[in-house]
Formats: structure tokens, C-alpha cells, sequence
């Protein structure tokens, strides 16, 4: 059996695992809702955790796979709105109980806007970016899509305490991933790594971070050619 | 253009009737209610029948809680293949939600090919497969044979929730074009999917792909064309370009489209049917060594597809990869297990083409293909327990592994049990049974038995013109495949001497191609037409005229019908005149 089988079986496996711990966590959060609601809170949290390990997995075999050549993205056309709302809808239980508020706005009005994407390689993107801003936001999460220059354009703005420092220039090292500080930057990288696959003639895709100058919250923006 | 903040959870959204906007929640909340009724009459959901298969009962049950909480009223449960199919024929179900993998037995993906072709499914329901999604190849492979949509696991209530409605919508649009679809009605097909990209930008992909293909169907190339070129002009799109090689293809430009085809597939490797539109090119360029490779590609991307691996094999074996092409139907017969693929000829033919192998490998190889054929024996005795073929082939295949003395006892016992019982129920024989019983009594140089097999099947198979060709060349040739082609290639030789009349030199290569296949009636006749060439020179022997007489005998199997027989007839004619 080859490495990347090994792998992938162990993903399965793990994923499998966070599947069934995270069903049990519902349930307990079904008996302690209205009763113990911090409780319930802090099982959100452990929920959010799990998702972190979850994207670990992926984001390991995904690396494994794009050193081994043998990653393939399979791009097609598809509604730039249904890519958010699908990444968006895994976690609405969470947000729902964390009182963050969630908005998709369409800055252009092109609120029909398709992309020539790899949808599932996309939502895994999003999904991973709101796994960490959900931890750090403090009241909402806002999506704007607009088509800028001709690049789509994908900002998700959080109320949180933005970026910090360290991290603004994380992807801009010759050694983007870092074991000094806590976070490692491994999931930025990937995401950074899925939006280069995104080619159209020289274009070729990426992210930025900053954190915006009024309300300080951290900006995310994923641009595609 | 800000379409609406509000407060808690809330996504704004196009759907069907303009524009609604739907809170998340799992308590499913009055405006994702608001969401339904805006897309269908809400109350239509409690008609609609559902069928939920898991192999996993706690896994069925989340997914039923989440449908009924969705409005749903039956949701109906299986566990596998056979209870699922069972239900299908008792209801008619609107929405099926199945797994991928579903334990021992079919998987889900077989199991919708299953019903498409039993008609179990009707053209307004729609099948929604699972998987886990760290397994792409299963993921291409399954999406090969387009389910209406796949969900990959884990999903909450609310992913479930939005693929339903885009779902239902997305059918409700396509319903008509899919209708003109299934009645090939292209110029309508045309229409409506103008109208759809026109109208509904989220199905604008599916919409072009149907219009072109329905401009392809009506002949219209340069209308197809024109229309792709329009399309590339704007930005690369990997299915666009695709469909612009195929239609090279038809205008018989296979380099042309080799080549494009190539560099799409560089860009885009899980771009499934190009690979076989290249195959295409590369079989009408006779590149069979190629077409072999592409063949292997693809299905290293996509390894299910069972069409991929049955056109590998053929392929393999024009190719004399005689190893590669049994490593395809070892596959092929994995694939197969449990499905409506799985055949007691398929085992057979197996088998037969292992043993065909193993005459010309090396010794490790034809180790492991004597494991091979017990193995693949005795699967076929598992999977068919009861069938008189698959009891029949299995004993005739002890016979041929025995290395027992022409004259053993129970050799001798063994042999004559099975010819007895090869005519019973005789109606029930498929064609490979008989023609490897046949082949087991040649091999067993038994050749009464086995010509009197023949004729009694050449009845039986008299509606099947290829079995009986087939049968006629066993008869003719009852020796392995290796030594078939030395054969070949020695009688080709031999001619090639005669044409030059050097009939001496020509009788040499005749007389070792019959050493090798002493029944061939082409290499018979060729010996005996050149040893009476020889004696127009050279005077009449009579040693060679007895010796010429006892071979051409050897053809008294011959029937009237023939292309050899009035050949034989005359030639034995003049020998015995002689």
C-alpha cells in the first residue's frame, strides 16, 4: 500500500472520528441549551476545535498530494453566491450559538455572479478561514463579492481584533509556516497554495490579509483570475 | 448593492420566484420556511417519498431526523443494496439520499446504474449520492455516472437543507430539457437550453454543454464551433475546448485533435472524457500502444469505470500485453462483484485468458497465474453455487491442471463422466462453457469426443454465428494461443517459398507448422499442394503419397459448409487418383 493511501485512510479515519465526536457534542448541547447556555458555549468552542483538526487533516494530505504532483483541481463554472452560502451553511448551528451574524453582500450588485472555480476547492478555503475568524470575531462575519479588475473578489471583513502583526506578513516569509509562535500560518499557506492553482492566461490566484483602519477587525481577501 | 443585513444568521439568496432570503437555523426557523414556499408549494414536500441507504443504522436515522425536520414526510430506510431495490420496485420514491459505500455487496454508485436500467427510477426523481471526501477517485469515478448531486460527509441539516432546494429547483428547470433529452429531440434541446442559459445563470455551464451538444447531434459543426470559440474568447473553459477537439474528431482531423486533447489534459487531468476522445483519435490513428496508455491514465483517475477497463482489455490483447489485459479483468471481475456486471462468462473468459498467458511467460508469472486461475475457480463456484456451467467449467478445469497419464483410470473415468454430462441440459450451456469442455477434450487429444462436442454445441449455437466460428477454429486449431501464432507465422513462410516455387524449402516450414497444429486445414492442404507440386518435378513417390494421404485425412471433421471443404475434396480426389 502506498504512502498516499495510508494517508488518505488515515484521514478517513480521523475525519470519521470528529464526524462522531461532533454528533455526540450536539446532543449534549440539545440537554444543556436553556439550562447551562456557558456550558453549551464552551462545547461550541471544543466543536470549533474539532473542525481545526478536521482542516489539519485535509490540509496534510492536500500538501502531500501537491508535492507528489498528483493534487488535481477540476474547475468549472459555478455561482460564486451558492460556493459562500455551502461553506457558510456548515456552520450555521455554531454562529447561531455564538451570536455571530453572518451577511453576504454583493458591493456591485452582481449578486448572480458566476466564477470558473474549483467549487469543492473553494468552500474548503472559505470554510477554513471561517473556522479561525468564528474564534475571533466578536459579533459578525460579512462576504462581499464583487468583480474587480477582472479578478473575483471575496472579502470576509470580522469585528475582532484584526490580525496580528506576525500574521499580516506571514505569507510574504521565504519560510511562510513558523513553529515560534502559536499559530503556524500552515492554514493561510494552504489556502494560499489553492488559490495559485486558480490560473487564467498569466494571472494566477492569491490572498491578502490586513485588518481594516476604522473598526480594526481582520480582513481576509481571496482573489481569483 | 447590499441585499440585506439582519439580525442573527442571515444569507441572502436567489432562488426560483426572485429574490428571498433565508436564516440558517436548525429549528428550521420561519424564513427558511419563507424559502420553500417562495421556490414550491411547502406542503409539496409531505408527498414526496424519500429513500435514505446507509450501511450504518445510526447514520440512516440522523439523516431521516434531519428530512422529516425538513418538512418530509416518508422517509423511507435500507441498508444495502438488495433491501433498497426491493423498496424501489414497491414505492415510487421521489428523492433518494444513498451512500457511496454500503458494506459487502453493490455500492451506491452501482446500485443508481442498476435502477437507470431496470427503470426503476423516474425521470423526475432525483438520486443524491454520498461520499467521504478525501477519496477523489471515488468522487470522479461517481460522478462519471452523473447523480443529480453528491453531498460529501460529514453535512449538517442546513448543508442538506440548501442542496435540496437548489436541487428541486435545478429539476424543475431542467425537467423539459431533460424530457426533449430522452426523446432526442435535438432541435428542442437546442431551444430550451438557450433559454436556460439566457434566464438562469446558475445552470448557464450545464445549459451550454446541452446546446452544444444538441447543435453536434444535428450536424451543425461550424455552429458549434463558432459558438465555443465565443465562449474560449472569453476565458479558457476546460469542457469548451474538450468539445472543440471532439468536433476535430468528427470532421476526421484525429492528429489535430490528438494534440488538443493532449494539452487539455495536461491543464485539466480529471477531465474524464477527454481521455476518451483522445482515445478515439489515437485508435483512428492506429496507435494502439498509446491508446493503451491513455486507457491506463484514465483509469488511474477514475478506477470504476467499467466500460474504461473492458475497452482496456481488448486493447491490452490487440497489443499482445497479454498480462496487462488479465490485469484489467482481474479488476474488471473485482468491479464487478455483487453487481449487475458479474457473469459466469466473465469468470470464464478469465480464466481462459490466464491460461492463454501462461504460455508465454516467464516462470514466476506462470506461478502466479496457476494461483490466479484456483482462485478466480473458486470464486466463480461462490458467486454461482448452483449453475451446471460454472460446476461444468470447474471440472473440466481439474482435468486440464492434472498432469495425469493419458491412460490413468480415474483421468480416463473423469473425462468420460464429464462428456456425459455436458449433454445434459445442454439448452443451459453458455457459449464459453462449452467451448472450454470442448478445448478440454482436444487438449486431452481426445479429438472424437471433442469434434462430436462440437457438432452437437454447433447446433445448440446455431443462432450465434461467432460462437460458431469460434468453435470451428477450435476444431481446426486445438492448440494454445502461442503456439497458434508460431504456427501462423511458419504456414505464412511456407507460402511465401511456394509462391516462389520453391515448393522443397516451402514443405519444411509446412510440416513444422503442423507439428505444431496438426488439424489446421489451410497448413494441411498447403503441405499437400506442395508436395504434389513437388512430384509434377520430381516424379510420383508412393511413400509420400501414403504419407500425404494419412495427413489430409485428418480434415474428415470437415463440414460441407466449409470455406476450406471443396479445396479438401479435390486435393484428396487427386491423391487418391494418384
Amino acid at each position: 500500500m502506498d504512502i498516499q493511501t495510508i494517508m488518505a485512510a488515515t484521514v478517513h479515519d480521523v475525519k470519521n472520528s470528529l464526524g462522531l465526536i461532533d454528533s455526540q457534542l450536539n446532543d449534549v448541547i440539545k440537554r444543556l441549551d436553556g439550562s447551562d447556555r456557558d456550558s453549551a458555549q464552551e462545547i461550541r468552542l471544543i466543536q470549533l476545535e474539532c473542525n481545526r483538526i478536521n482542516n489539519g487533516m485535509v490540509h496534510m494530505l492536500g500538501f502531500y498530494k501537491l508535492d507528489q504532483g498528483t493534487f488535481s483541481p477540476s474547475f468549472a463554472e459555478a455561482m460564486v453566491a451558492d460556493v459562500v452560502v455551502d461553506a457558510a451553511s456548515r456552520y450555521t448551528e455554531m454562529l447561531l450559538s455564538l451570536g455571530v451574524s453572518l451577511t453576504i453582500r454583493f458591493p456591485d450588485g452582481d449578486d448572480e455572479c458566476i466564477w470558473y472555480l474549483d467549487a469543492n476547492l473553494i468552500e474548503g478555503l472559505l470554510g477554513n478561514i471561517l473556522t479561525n475568524s468564528i474564534r475571533h470575531t466578536k459579533s459578525q462575519l460579512i462576504f462581499d463579492i464583487a468583480v474587480i479588475d477582472g479578478w473575483l473578489n471575496i472579502r470576509m471583513t470580522d469585528d475582532g481584533a484584526g490580525f496580528p502583526e506576525a500574521m499580516l506578513t506571514i505569507l510574504e516569509q521565504p519560510e511562510p509556516l513558523s513553529f515560534q509562535s502559536g499559530a503556524t500560518g500552515l492554514g493561510l499557506y494552504f489556502c494560499q497554495e489553492i488559490a495559485k492553482l486558480h490560473t487564467n492566461k498569466e494571472r494566477k490566484g492569491f490572498i491578502s490579509l490586513s485588518n481594516n483602519e476604522q473598526t480594526l477587525g481582520a480582513v481576509f481577501n481571496l482573489w481569483l483570475p | 448593492m447590499i441585499l440585506r443585513l439582519a439580525s442573527q444568521i442571515l444569507l441572502s439568496y436567489r432562488l426560483l420566484s426572485g429574490f428571498v432570503h433565508f436564516g440558517l437555523n436548525l429549528g428550521m426557523g420561519a424564513l427558511i420556511e419563507e424559502a420553500y414556499r417562495s421556490y414550491m408549494d411547502f406542503s409539496d414536500l409531505k408527498h414526496k417519498k424519500v429513500l435514505v441507504i446507509d450501511d450504518f443504522a445510526n447514520v440512516r436515522k440522523a439523516i431521516r431526523t434531519m428530512l422529516l425536520d425538513l418538512g418530509f414526510q416518508t422517509v423511507n430506510e435500507a441498508g444495502d443494496g438488495n433491501s433498497a431495490t426491493k423498496l424501489m420496485r414497491e414505492t415510487k420514491h421521489d428523492l433518494v439520499l444513498c451512500d457511496f459505500n454500503l458494506g459487502k455487496g453493490r455500492d451506491g454508485m452501482r446500485l443508481l446504474e442498476e435502477w437507470r436500467l431496470l427503470n426503476l427510477l423516474a425521470p423526475e426523481a432525483l438520486f443524491v449520492l454520498i461520499t467521504g471526501e478525501t477519496a477523489r477517485d471515488i468522487v470522479i469515478s461517481a460522478l462519471e455516472i452523473e447523480p443529480d448531486d453528491y453531498l460529501t460527509k460529514p453535512f449538517t441539516m442546513e448543508v442538506l437543507s440548501i442542496r435540496m432546494m437548489r436541487l428541486f429547483e435545478r429539476r424543475q428547470i431542467m425537467l423539459p430539457l431533460l424530457a426533449a433529452l430522452d426523446k432526442k429531440d435535438w432541435p428542442i434541446v437546442a431551444r430550451i437550453a438557450r433559454e436556460v442559459n439566457d434566464q438562469h445563470p446558475r445552470y448557464r455551464s450545464a445549459a451550454q454543454k446541452y446546446f452544444v451538444e444538441a447543435l453536434i447531434q444535428q450536424n451543425h459543426l461550424t455552429e458549434a464551433e463558432s459558438f465555443l470559440y465565443g465562449l474560449l474568447g472569453k476565458r479558457y473553459q476546460c469542457w469548451a475546448q474538450t468539445y472543440l477537439h471532439r468536433i476535430e474528431l468528427l470532421q476526421d482531423k484525429p492528429d489535430s485533435a490528438e494534440k488538443g486533447l493532449k494539452a487539455v489534459l495536461q491543464r485539466s487531468p480529471n477531465e474524464m472524457v477527454a481521455y476518451d476522445y483522445l482515445v478515439n483519435a489515437l485508435q483512428a490513428q492506429d496507435k494502439g500502444e498509446e491508446v493503451q496508455f491513455w486507457l491506463e491514465q484514465a483509469i488511474a483517475r477514475a478506477p470504476r469505470n467499467i466500460n474504461r477497463q473492458q475497452h482496456l482489455v481488448a486493447v491490452a490483447q490487440e497489443n499482445l500485453d497479454l498480462q496487462r489485459a488479465n490485469l484489467a479483468q482481474r479488476d474488471l471481475l473485482n468491479l464487478a462483484a455483487d453487481t449487475m456486471h458479474e457473469s459466469l462468462g466473465r469468470f470464464q473468459t478469465y480464466i481462459k485468458d490466464l491460461q492463454h498467458e501462461a504460455g508465454s511467460c516467464d516462470e514466476v508469472r506462470r506461478k502466479e497465474i496457476q494461483r490466479e486461475i484456483t482462485n478466480a475457480g473458486k470464486r466463480m463456484l461462490e458467486s454461482f453455487p448452483s449453475d451446471h456451467n460454472a460446476r461444468l467449467f470447474s471440472k473440466a478445469l481439474q482435468i486440464q491442471k492434472s498432469n495425469a497419464k493419458s491412460d490413468d483410470v480415474r483421468y480416463v473415468r473423469s473425462l468420460k463422466v464429464l462428456f456425459e454430462e455436458s449433454f445434459e441440459d445442454i439448452d443451459e450451456l453458455i457459449p464459453e462453457t462449452a467451448i472450454f469442455l470442448a478445448e478440454t477434450f482436444y487438449l486431452a487429444k481426445r479429438f472424437d469426443e471433442g469434434d462430436e462436442m462440437v457438432r452437437r454445441f454447433k447446433i445448440c449455437f446455431s443462432h450465434l454465428p461467432q460462437v460458431v466460428s469460434t468453435l470451428n477454429s477450435l476444431q481446426a486449431e486445438p492448440i494454445p494461443v502461442s503456439a497458434r501464432k508460431e504456427a501462423k507465422e511458419l504456414n505464412s513462410q511456407g507460402i511465401d517459398l511456394y509462391r516462389r516455387h520453391e515448393y522443397s524449402a516451402s514443405i519444411q516450414f509446412f510440416e513444422r507448422a503442423i507439428s505444431l497444429s496438426p488439424r489446421h486445414p489451410g497448413i494441411i492442404l498447403n503441405f499437400v499442394q506442395s508436395h504434389l507440386m513437388q512430384m509434377k518435378s520430381d516424379g510420383k513417390n508412393r511413400t509420400v503419397i501414403e504419407m500425404c494421404l494419412d495427413t489430409i485425412r485428418r480434415l474428415h471433421y470437415l463440414s460441407d459448409e466449409h470455406y476450406q471443404y471443396e479445396r479438401y475434396q479435390k486435393m484428396l480426389g487427386n491423391l487418391e487418383k494418384l
